[in-house]
């Protein structure tokens, strides 16, 4: 099965979820700042068991494609959706589990990491969405500080339609794989399911994603880098 | 507290700008000791918002008016800084018995 295979069925199973949100009338705000029509609830396949052991044997697909064998010794979670989506598939590649805290605890071990130690283990984050890949770098920087090697960052979804991750992640050291990207949800076939001026808003959006967030009181641009 | 009105001022108001402005106002205890107290409840107030938005679907409508309710708060705090201290603990109380959203 191939990537786009897998994105196709991804973005199937997003659908039957009901995990696309379209909002003609009043824009989302993302965490980063960009406005978007468009918002993506990834953590919609957790609840229904078909919806998420389909999403976790594609993700092993995924990875058994992309990895060579013995590529990690543990897979990480991210706080807080991230961390079911990490044990499934956790089970399915025989890794150790762990799970990474947006912050430190702040009290007591001020621990971001759990599970267990990460020293010295090359480590797969795992998490649910991808934007702008700003907490993913958080993230990795807790799994680095408690000595973990982190190369590789695994999203279900990337909401690639602004620029920029790729190349933060990469600056840091990072490949991110993605399961699935808006391409996908466009050519899938639920996405006949969209309403016509759904469809036709995701498709301007699209075409200028920064133009359409600075339309609509987002964000305006990239950050600069730091 | 000014240069902390002055930054959120500028921003759009999505929820890093909540995550950042609870590590700015804690920093901000070490040189206003005295201010401590409105800087906890600020912080927990931009705190819960975080937790309740945090991978969920935030309106821009939703985020512009968190960002005026934050943004008055701060406006007001530092205009009280010199009243008298039942007008400040009306306004602890006040942002203490607040949400954003």
């Amino acid at each position: 099965m191939s990537a786009n295979e897998i994105g196709r069925e991804v973005a199937e199973l997003l659908f039957r979820a009901g995990a696309i949100h379209v909002s003609r009338q009043q824009p989302f705000i993302l965490a980063a700042g960009w406005a978007s029509p468009v918002y993506v609830d990834v953590r919609l396949l957790l609840g229904d068991p078909d919806l998420r052991q389909a999403v976790s044997d594609l993700a092993a697909r995924y990875a058994a494609a992309t990895f060579p064998p013995g590529s990690f010794d543990a897979i990480a979670g991210a706080e807080t959706a991230g961390i079911p989506f990490a044990a499934w598939l956790g089970d399915r590649l025989a890794l150790k589990l762990r799970y990474v805290r947006k912050r430190p605890l702040g009290i007591g071990r001020n621990a971001q990491v759990e599970g267990g130690s990460v020293e010295g283990l090359s480590v797969l984050l795992m998490d649910d969405l991808t934007t702008d890949g700003g907490s993913k770098l958080n993230f990795v920087r807790g799994l680095r500080a408690a000595g973990a090697e982190v190369e590789h960052v695994l999203t279900i979804f990337y909401h690639d339609a602004f620029p920029g991750a790729d190349a933060r992640l990469q600056e840091a050291g990072l490949t991110l794989h993605a399961l699935a990207n808006w391409g996908d949800v466009l050519l899938a076939e639920g996405g006949g399911g969209l309403a016509p001026e759904d469809r036709a808003e995701i498709e301007r959006f699209l075409a200028d994603p920064v133009a359409w967030s600075t339309r609509h009181g987002g964000r305006a641009r990239l950050a600069p880098r730091s | 507290m000014n240069e902390l009105l002055n930054w959120l001022l500028q921003q759009k108001g999505s929820l890093r700008t909540y995550v950042e402005f609870q590590d700015r106002a804690l920093a901000l205890r070490v040189d206003a000791p005295e201010q401590a107290a409105l800087l906890r409840l600020l912080t927990d107030l931009a705190g819960r918002f975080v937790e309740a938005y945090d991978r969920q679907p935030l309106s821009a409508g939703i985020a512009a008016q968190a960002l005026d309710r934050l943004t008055d708060f701060l406006r007001r705090a530092a205009g009280e800084s010199a009243a008298d201290p039942a007008s400040q603990l009306a306004l602890l109380n006040e942002i203490g018995a607040s949400e954003l959203a």
